[in-house]
């Protein structure tokens, strides 16, 4: 075969994989476990998803394994995340959306009052309801940090979703993120590392039961230059296995579209995230393996994934990566001039360095909002010089 | 979600997710188990679907990503693929290229997943990169590297058969 035709790749593939039929006792059997007595034994099924994603949201965002486990999670677990109360600010619009679905909503007009700290487990009042934070994750992934809330009125009964809308639209204009830089500050003890979100004006809510999640985006504590801060990303990288472990689950969670709280049939309410936390002893296993007590200098295995798209201009190279999210992580950038000399971009915390005094960077990096992200680097190049580019050892 | 409607959308559309679950898994077994995790899914999710072509797509979508997750498993990178010897010995008029599964099994899983969607969905590229959520240009560039890769498996298979 000189070269594959596509035509045959395509029938020579459908003619194989078209015999991949189930039986109908295959195709009987899934029905019958789904509905089976009106579905009862199937949210274990669903809930373990979720709750392993739930859990690993928490770990990743407090690093519960630090001691204590379940308990410190309940009770110390802390957003500190300032929040404000009595925004007055209509958070209508943030519910506008009645579906489940992800969406975005611009507070550009929010108005803080007051800002303070929320905790897990912590109860306010907003109108006749209250409200219950159930706990806060962050998903590295896709930048996101949630804020999960339940709740109830006045008689102790949780809100139902139409009612839940309806309250959110009444009420919640009286609680919104505020604009300002969030803080996450994790004890590491000497090693206390301040993690720092900013919320870019842009929140999302995910409505299940009588929770809603609130997710504010990370784009930079400096607020001009995301690029600057956003190594941090990767603070609790505790290494490449424990890592994609964690985010595999919060894809896996995100992806599907179920990332919310579980209704607890048994106690009748929400599943609160520290239940979930204290049904996934892996996570707390492999948390505890790497303790971030020991962990000084984190960073993550390189990933590359995609092919660079290459524009040569005059003197001038300008090399645009896209990637998916989950492929996010670049250790290192390397340009290859023909007689073999290379430049080497690290990328870091703060910056694109470059490796080279022929060569400058003029690069910048912007988050989207759907999950493509875009990198986009420039190198000034001698006129006719060629190069080959390796991007975490990959070369194209 | 009606459980007639249910039905309906299981018979209609078990085979495509259990074809795309067994492209992400290279194994029958996980892939019905991928297959039964997203009608699951389906069963108990709040969405609603506009129409059959989206629910599709939804289904797709869950079971790659199922599928990436049993398969980052770290136990399960190590298990080499077995095609089932009623896929694998198919042979009709329309197969010129009886290795082309086992190229595309030995693909990394994003390229398997885009040639999948591509050659037996028959997605555009516009539509797989919904359904993955990547870019189309990122879509074109898998495709062009899994036909790559493919051509050179088969003819590797083929000169070791000399």
């Amino acid at each position: 075969m000189s070269k594959l035709n596509d035509e045959e790749l395509k029938q020579s593939y459908q003619g194989i994989m078209g015999n991949m039929v189930a039986s109908e006792e295959e195709k009987n059997r899934v029905i019958e476990i789904c509905s089976k007595e009106n579905g009862k034994g199937a949210p274990k099924h669903i809930g373990w998803h979720i709750s392993k994603g739930a859990a690993a949201v928490l770990a990743v965002v407090c690093g519960l394994v630090l001691s204590g486990g379940i308990v410190w999670a309940r009770n110390r677990f802390l957003i500190n995340d300032a929040f404000s109360l009595n925004s007055e600010v209509g958070v209508e619009e943030i519910l506008q959306n009645d579906d489940n679905n992800v969406d975005s909503i611009p507070i550009e007009n929010s108005k803080v009052n007051e800002e303070r700290y929320v905790y897990s487990g912590e109860e306010f009042t907003i109108g006749d309801y209250k409200v219950i934070c159930e706990g806060a994750g962050y998903d590295s992934a896709l930048l996101r940090g949630y804020l999960f809330f339940s709740f109830w009125d006045k008689d102790g009964n949780p809100v139902d979703q139409e009612q839940l809308i309806s309250t959110s639209r009444s009420h919640m204009g009286d609680m919104t993120l505020t604009r300002k830089t969030m803080s996450h500050f994790i004890p590491l003890g000497d090693d206390e590392v301040n993690f720092t979100f900013y919320e870019i004006g842009g929140m999302h809510t995910i409505r299940s039961g009588n929770c809603l999640c609130f997710t504010y985006e990370r784009l930079s504590s400096k607020g001009s230059d995301p690029a600057q801060d956003y190594g941090d990303i990767k603070f609790l990288v505790l290494d490449k296995k424990t890592t994609e472990q964690i985010e595999n689950e919060l894809q896996g969670l995100l992806d599907t579209e179920l990332l919310s709280v579980t209704w607890d049939t048994e106690k009748d309410r929400p599943v609160r995230n520290y239940d979930l936390m204290a049904i996934q002893p892996e996570v707390v296993e492999i948390l505890d393996k790497y303790n971030p007590r020991r962990i000084k200098n984190i960073d993550a295995a390189p990933q590359i994934i995609e092919l660079p798209t290459l524009k040569v201009t005059v003197g001038r190279l300008d090399v645009r990566l896209d990637y998916n999210v989950n492929d996010l992580d670049i250790d290192s950038f390397i340009l290859r001039r023909d007689d073999g000399t290379e430049i080497k971009f690290t990328y870091d915390a703060e910056r694109w360095k470059v490796e080279g005094d022929m060569y400058y960077l003029t690069g910048s990096f912007t988050i989207g909002e759907d999950r493509e992200e875009v990198y986009s680097l420039g190198f000034v190049l001698g006129k006719d010089e060629k190069v080959t580019i390796e991007v975490d050892g990959e070369t194209y | 979600m009606d459980k007639d409607e249910f039905n309906r959308i299981v018979r209609l559309f078990y085979d495509d997710v259990k074809r795309v679950a067994f492209v992400g898994c290279k194994n029958m077994f996980d892939a019905e188990d991928v297959t039964q995790t997203v009608f699951l899914k389906l069963f108990y999710i709040s969405k609603t679907f506009e129409t059959d072509a989206h629910i599709k797509n939804w289904l797709l979508r869950v079971a790659i990503n199922e599928s990436r997750a049993l398969w980052r498993n770290p136990w399960k990178t190590k298990v080499d693929f077995k095609l089932p010897e009623n896929i694998s010995q198919v042979r009709n008029e329309r197969v010129k290229q009886p290795d082309v599964l086992e190229a595309i099994l030995s693909l990394k899983p994003k390229n398997r997943e885009v040639i999948h969607l591509f050659y037996f969905e028959e997605y555009s590229a516009k539509e797989i990169a919904e359904i993955l959520g990547i870019s189309e240009n990122t879509v074109f560039k898998r495709l062009q590297r899994a036909r790559d890769q493919i051509e050179e498996y088969i003819l590797r298979k083929k000169r070791k058969r000399r």
